[in-house]
C-alpha cells in the first residue's frame, strides 16, 4: 500500500500488514511509540495529505508486547472537482495474542491520474452500487420468490452512506438515496464491517450479524422476516465486489 | 442394534434409545433438537464398549411435552435426567451433552457428583449463556417470530465450524429445522439464565469441558473459567469446529471414547 500514489491505485478491501515490533520490556517510554501522533504517522507512511484521523483505545499495551499494524482501505471517493480522490483506511494495532489494542481510521487526499468513471462494486451503500446490486437481484429467482408478497423498503447504511432499495412484490423497483416513505428497516454498520463482510474471507451474513457489528433501525420484525433475503443480498454484493465493480 | 422404549419419566412419556452393553453413557441433545443428533455416534460408541443411552428431553423429538409445558429452567431437565438414570438403573454413568445438554451435564455433575463416572460438557459454560432474554420472551408469541425456518437454518450454518464441509453443514442445518419453536425458544431462555457456577468447586466427578473455536454462542474465556473452577477439570478447544461437535466431527465416537477414557474412573 505504501507505493500507491494516485487515487486509482486504491481499492476498498486492500489490506496490508506492518512488520511486528517488540516493545522494550524495561523501558516504559517505548510505549510512546504508539501514542496518537505515532499512530497517525503509521497511516501517513501510506501517502496522501491527511484530512482526518481518529484513534480509539481498545485494550492496554503492555511492556514487552509484540505489536503489528494492519490497515484496510474502507472507502474511496473522487472529489467533486474530479482531479483528486479521498481515501479512508481503517487500522488496527494487534498484540501477540491477536488482541486489538488500538483501532482507528485516517482519511487522506490523493491526486487522481484520470477522470473516471470509477468502479461502483465497492462503493457500498451508494446509489450507483445499489443500482448495480438491484440489476443482479433482478436475475435471481430466489430473490423474486422470497419477496413475492413483500411491499417495503430495505435501507442499507455503510458509515455515513445510506441507500434504499424499494421492493414491491418480488422486484426492486427503485434504488436511491431516499425513497418516498423511507425505509421499513435499515441495516447499518461501519465501513470496516461492510468491507470485511463483502471483501473478506467470511461472507456469511448471519455470522457477521451475530457478532454485533451490524445494527437495525426501524421494524425489527420485517428485518427478521427478510433474513434469507439479506443473506442473498450479501451473496450478490460479494460477487459484485469481486467483479472489480464494473457497473 | 438400537432398542427404543417409551417410558414414563417425571410425568412425561419419554422416548429413550439404548444400544450396547458396558459402561453407560447418557447423551444429551441441544436446544429444540432431539436424540437424532447422536445418530452417527450411537452404534460406533456402543461398539467401543459402552451402553449408549440417548433420550429425547421432554417436549423434544418423540417424547411427550413436559407436564408444565415448555421448560425454561435447565435444572428441570437435570432433575429429569437424574430420574431417568435411576429408572434405567444406570450405575455411575458418564454424561455427555452439547449446548443446553452441556449445561445440563454440568448441572448433573454438581447434583450427582461421585454417582457419575464423569461428564463431558460441550459448547457450554456454567454461567448464563449470552443471549437477549427480552427478545426471546417476545418470540414466544408467534406473531413476533417471523421466518423461523430460515432463521434456524441460517443461524445454524453461522455457528457450524469452518472445517466442516458445506454438505455436512447443510445437513446439520436442515435437520435442525425439525423443532417446535415454543420449545426451542424456552430452551434458549434456559440457556440464558441457567447458572451452576456456585456449585463447581464441590463437583466430585471428573469433568472435561469442550468447545469449538468457531462457536459464536460462546465466550471461550468463560468456557475456560468453567473448567478452571472445577477441581481437576480438563478443557479442550476444537479448532475449526462450532457449536455442534458431535454432528460436525467425523468419527465423533472415537473422539468421545478418548475423552471418556481420559476421565479415568469407570466403576
Amino acid at each position: 500500500m505504501t507505493t500507491h500514489r494516485y487515487f486509482e491505485d486504491f481499492e476498498v478491501g486492500q489490506r496490508c500488514s506492518g512488520e511486528p515490533r517488540q516493545l522494550s520490556a524495561d523501558d516504559p517510554s517505548d510505549l510512546g511509540h504508539f501514542g496518537p501522533d505515532a499512530l497517525t504517522a503509521l497511516f501517513e507512511q501510506s501517502g496522501g495529505l491527511l484530512l482526518d484521523a481518529s484513534w480509539h483505545y481498545r485494550a492496554p499495551i503492555r511492556a514487552g508486547s509484540t505489536l503489528h499494524f494492519e490497515q484496510t482501505v474502507t472507502r474511496c471517493r473522487r472529489t467533486r472537482g474530479g482531479e483528486n480522490g479521498v481515501v479512508t483506511r481503517h487500522g488496527v494495532l494487534v498484540d501477540e495474542h491477536g488482541r486489538t489494542v488500538r483501532e482507528g481510521s485516517a482519511t487522506v487526499l490523493v491526486p487522481a491520474r484520470g477522470e473516471g468513471p470509477d468502479p461502483v462494486g465497492r462503493a457500498f451503500c451508494t446509489p450507483a452500487w445499489a443500482e448495480a446490486l438491484a440489476a443482479r437481484l433482478a436475475g435471481d429467482d430466489r430473490f423474486a420468490a422470497a419477496t413475492e408478497t413483500w411491499d417495503g423498503t430495505i435501507g442499507l447504511r455503510c458509515g455515513e452512506d445510506e441507500v434504499h432499495l424499494r421492493v414491491y412484490c418480488g422486484a426492486v423497483i427503485q434504488a436511491a438515496r431516499r425513497t418516498p416513505h423511507g425505509a421499513t428497516f435499515t441495516l447499518g454498520a461501519s465501513e470496516p464491517a461492510w468491507t470485511e463482510l463483502l471483501t473478506g474471507p467470511d461472507g456469511d451474513f448471519v455470522r457477521h450479524a451475530m457478532t454485533g457489528l451490524f445494527d437495525v433501525r426501524g421494524s425489527g420484525y420485517e428485518y427478521l422476516r427478510l433474513t434469507k433475503v439479506l443473506a442473498l443480498l450479501v451473496e450478490h454484493a460479494r460477487e459484485l465486489a469481486a467483479e472489480g465493480g464494473a457497473a | 442394534m438400537i432398542e427404543a422404549a417409551y417410558t414414563d419419566i417425571g410425568g412425561t412419556l419419554s422416548y429413550v434409545e439404548q444400544s450396547g452393553t458396558g459402561r453407560p453413557v447418557l447423551c444429551l441433545h441441544t436446544a429444540g433438537q432431539s436424540g437424532v443428533q447422536w445418530r452417527h455416534t450411537t452404534a460406533a460408541l456402543a461398539a467401543l464398549g459402552y451402553r449408549v443411552v440417548v433420550p429425547d428431553l421432554p417436549g423434544h423429538g418423540r417424547s411427550e411435552p413436559a407436564p408444565g409445558g415448555p421448560v425454561t429452567d435447565l435444572g428441570d431437565y437435570a432433575a429429569w435426567c437424574e430420574t431417568l438414570i435411576g429408572a434405567l438403573g444406570l450405575r455411575r454413568p458418564f454424561v455427555v451433552g452439547c449446548s443446553i445438554g452441556g449445561k445440563i451435564a454440568l448441572d448433573l455433575a454438581v447434583r450427582m457428583g461421585e454417582r457419575l463416572a464423569g461428564v463431558v460438557a460441550m459448547a457450554a459454560e456454567a454461567g448464563p449463556g449470552h443471549i437477549g432474554l427480552a427478545g426471546l420472551r417476545r418470540e414466544l408469541e408467534d406473531v413476533a417470530a417471523p421466518s423461523r425456518a430460515d432463521r434456524t437454518h441460517l443461524g445454524t450454518l453461522a455457528v457450524v465450524g469452518r472445517k466442516v464441509t458445506a454438505e455436512r453443514a447443510g445437513l446439520i442445518a436442515t435437520m435442525h429445522r425439525r423443532e417446535d419453536p415454543a420449545v426451542s425458544t424456552s430452551d434458549l431462555l434456559g440457556w440464558g439464565t441457567h447458572d451452576v457456577r456456585a456449585g463447581l468447586a464441590r463437583v466430585r466427578c471428573p469433568v472435561h469441558v469442550v468447545a469449538g473455536a468457531d462457536d459464536l454462542w460462546l465466550d471461550l474465556a468463560a468456557v475456560r473459567a468453567t473448567a478452571a473452577a472445577v477441581p481437576g477439570a480438563r478443557c479442550t478447544i476444537l479448532d475449526g469446529i462450532g457449536h455442534y461437535p458431535m454432528e460436525e466431527l467425523e468419527d465423533f465416537a472415537a473422539t468421545l471414547h478418548g475423552w471418556l477414557s481420559g476421565l479415568g474412573g469407570t466403576r
